[in-house]
């Protein structure tokens, strides 16, 4: 996921917000956090939108490894862009922004694909420390996201679906499980892998997985949907 | 159409008797009774009969009992044969061209006067006879009406079977009580032996119905057993085996009766447990025991006593109509055989049917009209009754408490918007409509209101956040569900749901607005917060933050949630962690146990607790310097209760800084304001926090927005 660092021209990072003030202060972060990143800055979607599509005819230089996105954006809900992230750039990993972590739509970006996500009302220093972690395949998770999913692999579960859906459908593994319920009850990451027995590597890779599994999930089950609807 | 024809065959035999056009005194002086009209003028009033010659010159002396009405009163066997002896002398006396009668006047003198008997017309027959007919038609008609309702059921058979009993008895009586004088013997004895067997019908078919109507007290044995034993008493008579007719008649009534009523004793003492059932025995029984009771009070005891009757016999049978309009108004009351309303539409039409040939016969007869316009009048004037008569009907029979439309709405508004739950406010309401004595939940709702069990159950459909109800015993069990109670059902589930839609789509206009305020309070107030977050300087962040928490926590308040316990402190311990992992401290803090696992807690104690640990815990972070911080928070009995302590500078700290912090201050203040507590503890080794608050007098307890101007709670030097 991470690009190599020996590239002749600066990394790139993504960043889409609205709010100006907070658009300068988390780029500042991101500045702080990956000294060695060079921070592109849009304030809307379409923006955003025109910036991605201007990596693709690399002009610009390879696309941005990073992308830290809003999801209230003026012109769109930025779950859009991590979509097309998620679909068309392997190499960009998607982070969204939010104000609360119990948002009801951080799961739906982090079902669209996003590979973590940050607090902006978090201190600067938590937030650099998040964005390392997210960076190096540590995603966070809160505790009511960890609930949501849960009860998202409890319901597709408990669904009839025909075989062929089932395929790209990976339900969870007990131990994956077994994380989400500890990090569902307010453990960190360190605290579950000492309860379980694993290392905290171990433990985020299942984070990992877990976030991953969500979004194939959904993808099949979108395509499900449309199946159903006969589109 | 039996009745009828037996009714006609009565009327002919009656008018074909010959006939003097003599009106006799009632008897009062044991003797024959005086002559008080004549339609000849050659009669001397009054005067007294005491002999009729006949065409062939016999002379037959007329006695005290060849008048009355019934032989019943004659005591022997010989007695009887030498009465039926006489009727036929009398009656081959009086069929002649000519016949000479015998007159004794009051002052001793005998006149004899020759008259020409003719026949009657229906109109001369005497009123009793028209009494006696009357009684036995009600009785056939009620019978067959409740039989043909419900062909199949053994009650109502029986209780067809009693009225036919009591019809075959009646007419007989009505035939050979309307003859002026005399009857052939033969046809007077055939005449009297149907009677008799149909009064022991009409017996056994009564005992047999309480034995098995409302609940079955004996088997089909004991029923076969009643009727052989009653229909043995006419045979008896027959083969002259008990020692006096009189006594086998009358006191074998009275023997009857004792049976009858104790049946109905019996069905009261079985159906105890059950008001329906109660209910038809006390109406019902008491009709039919009263109805029987008083005949036989009035015709049986006194002959078998010998003491002078109080009625003659062909008014008494009225007494029997107590049966019938019993049985009538049972149906109407609490549908006797489980018949309900339907059942007098059919009666009525027959009764509309049998004006239509009366007026027609009336017409006829009474007005010599031809019977072709007679029968159109008697149509229209049938018609011109009928709704009338069923409007009347109708209103008598079928009444219900009034439920008028403006109080069905009122009572149905107070429920749609009373502040009960839906499930306590719809049984309310369904107490008001039909006070049942029972109302117990569904498991397998009906699709509409329905009758269940014969009218005791009325079943109800479930209602936007009710379940079906199934109510029992209406009207405080006084009466039966009907159809006119489903019909109040439906229209008070369908006035419920309209308000209930228009309850729900107001709630819901509520709830939008709520969510939108909440979304604009997250968005946009929460956008503008942070970016002041992001520009602001060290001193004014805790405000900001906290303003950006009372923010999350409002919005999920005015989004109605009650938060699990578990969930609360899973996110309060997540936030925690977070923070102390960025410092490098541990926490210790186990997850909330299972006992707590179904207590919820409402915004307002959420927020309280929320906001006080993040205020602990900034605190902790500032000035303890800590490696260790150990948390546990509990809820039980009502209350939460928190301990925060740290492994920190302590007292040292305190020394350091010299006085408590604004933070500490708002939150000892606010937890006094809840009805809780807070208290703060230095050592040279770590400090600790206790607070514990009330979950439920939060609601009264004054809001707490940003807590204060959060300064740094112990200033460093």
């Amino acid at each position: 996921m991470t690009a190599t660092t020996d590239t002749p021209r600066p990394r790139t990072i993504l960043l889409v917000e609205d709010q100006a003030r907070t658009r300068q202060w988390l780029s500042g972060i991101l500045g702080k956090a990956f000294p060695d990143s060079q921070v592109t800055a849009c304030g809307t979607l379409a923006d955003a939108f025109g910036q991605l599509a201007a990596f693709r005819d690399e002009a610009e230089g390879p696309p941005p490894w990073l992308a830290v996105i809003d999801i209230n954006l003026p012109d769109g809900s930025g779950i859009e862009l991590v979509r097309e992230i998620a679909a068309c750039w392997p190499d960009t990993l998607p982070l969204v922004a939010t104000m609360y972590d119990d948002d009801g739509h951080l799961m739906e970006a982090i079902a669209a694909g996003a590979r973590g996500y940050l607090l902006k009302g978090d201190e600067a220093d938590v937030l650099q420390g998040y964005l390392r972690r997210a960076a190096a395949g540590e995603p966070a998770m809160s505790p009511s996201i960890a609930h949501r999913i849960l009860a998202h692999f409890r319901e597709t579960a408990e669904q009839t679906v025909p075989a062929s859906a089932l395929r790209h459908q990976q339900p969870l593994s007990p131990r994956e499980t077994d994380v989400l319920s500890l990090l569902g009850k307010g453990f960190t990451v360190a605290e579950s892998a000492q309860r379980l027995g694993l290392s905290p590597q171990t433990v985020s890779t299942y984070v990992r997985t877990i976030y991953s599994k969500l979004s194939i999930s959904n993808r099949a089950q979108a395509t499900l949907e449309a199946r159903r609807r006969g589109l | 159409m039996a009745g009828l024809l037996l009714m006609t065959l009565s009327v002919v035999t009656s008018c074909l008797g010959p006939h003097l056009g003599l009106t006799f005194a009632p008897d009062d002086q044991g003797r024959t009774p005086d002559i008080v009209a004549a339609s000849s003028p050659a009669v001397p009033v009054p005067s007294r009969l005491q002999a009729v010659i006949g065409t062939d010159g016999q002379r037959v002396t007329v006695t005290k009992a060849d008048l009355l009405e019934d032989p019943d009163y004659i005591t022997t066997y010989p007695a009887l044969d030498a009465f039926y002896e006489r009727q036929t002398q009398l009656h081959r006396a009086l069929s002649g061209t000519d016949v000479s009668l015998e007159l004794v006047r009051p002052d001793g003198g005998v006149t004899r006067i020759t008259l020409q008997p003719r026949t009657r017309t229906p109109g001369e027959l005497p009123a009793s006879f028209w009494v006696l007919g009357f009684t036995a038609m009600v009785a056939l008609v009620i019978g067959a009406w409740v039989w043909s309702l419900r062909p199949g059921d053994m009650a109502t058979r029986l209780f067809a079977l009693a009225g036919l009993g009591l019809a075959t008895s009646l007419f007989p009586i009505a035939v050979y009580g309307a003859r002026e004088i005399a009857l052939p013997g033969p046809l007077f004895a055939t005449l009297l032996t149907v009677s008799i067997t149909g009064a022991w019908l009409l017996g056994a078919g009564l005992i047999s119905l309480f034995l098995v109507y409302p609940v079955r007290i004996a088997g089909n044995r004991a029923v076969a057993i009643c009727f052989a034993l009653c229909l043995a008493m006419p045979v008896l008579r027959l083969l002259q085996l008990p020692p006096s007719p009189l006594l086998l008649s009358q006191a074998a009534a009275v023997a009857a009766l004792i049976a009858l009523l104790t049946a109905i004793a019996l069905q009261w003492r079985a159906t105890r447990p059950d008001p329906r059932h109660r209910t038809i025995v006390r109406w019902f029984g008491v009709s039919v025991g009263l109805g029987c009771a008083t005949f036989v009070a009035m015709v049986n005891l006194p002959l078998l006593l010998g003491l002078p009757m109080v009625l003659p016999q062909g008014y008494a049978v009225l007494a029997f109509l107590l049966i019938y309009a019993g049985a009538a108004l049972g149906v109407a009351r609490y549908r006797l055989f489980a018949l309900d309303m339907a059942a007098f539409r059919i009666l009525l039409l027959l009764g509309v049917g049998a004006m239509i040939l009366c007026l027609d016969a009336l017409l006829v007869y009474g007005l010599h009209m031809a019977s072709g316009p007679s029968l159109g009048l008697a149509f229209l004037g049938g018609l011109l009754l009928y709704m009338p008569l069923r409007d009347l009907i109708g209103r008598r029979l079928m009444r219900r408490p009034a439920m008028d439309g403006s109080l069905l709405f009122r009572l149905v508004g107070q429920a749609a918007f009373d502040s009960a739950t839906p499930q306590a406010r719809w049984e309310a309401l369904v107490r008001d409509l039909f006070d049942p004595l029972d109302i117990t939940p569904l498991d397998t709702p009906p699709q509409a209101p329905r009758l269940r069990e014969e009218g005791l159950v009325l079943e109800l459909p479930p209602l936007a956040g009710t379940t079906a109800l199934s109510l029992r015993h209406a009207r405080g069990g006084r009466g039966l569900f009907g159809p006119a109670d489903a019909r109040l059902a439906r229209e008070a589930l369908a006035l419920l749901e309209a308000a209930h839609a228009r309850r729900s789509a107001y709630e819901q206009g509520v709830m939008s607005e709520r969510l939108r305020i909440a979304r604009d309070l997250h968005d946009d107030v929460g956008a503008r917060l942070l970016s002041a977050l992001h520009l602001a300087e060290d001193a004014s962040r805790p405000a900001l933050h906290a303003a950006l928490d009372d923010i999350r926590a409002i919005v999920s308040g005015l989004g109605g949630e009650q938060k699990p316990f578990g969930r609360v402190i899973a996110d309060l311990r997540h936030e925690t962690a977070r923070r102390l992992e960025a410092l490098g401290v541990t926490l210790d803090w186990p997850s909330p146990g299972d006992a707590e696992a179904g207590i919820t807690l409402s915004y307002r104690a959420y927020k309280n607790l929320s906001s006080a640990v993040r205020e602990i815990m900034s605190n902790v972070m500032r000035h303890a310097e800590a490696g260790l911080v150990t948390v546990r928070i509990a809820c039980a009995e009502g209350r939460i209760h928190a301990t925060i302590r740290d492994d920190g500078r302590g007292s040292h700290a305190r020394k350091d800084g010299g006085r408590q912090g604004n933070g500490i201050r708002n939150l000892a203040a606010r937890m006094e304001a809840l009805g809780g507590e807070f208290a703060m503890t230095f050592r040279p080794d770590g400090a600790e926090a206790r607070f514990w608050f009330p979950l439920e007098a939060a609601s009264d307890a004054p809001e707490q927005g940003v807590p204060g101007q959060a300064q740094p709670a112990i200033v460093p030097p």
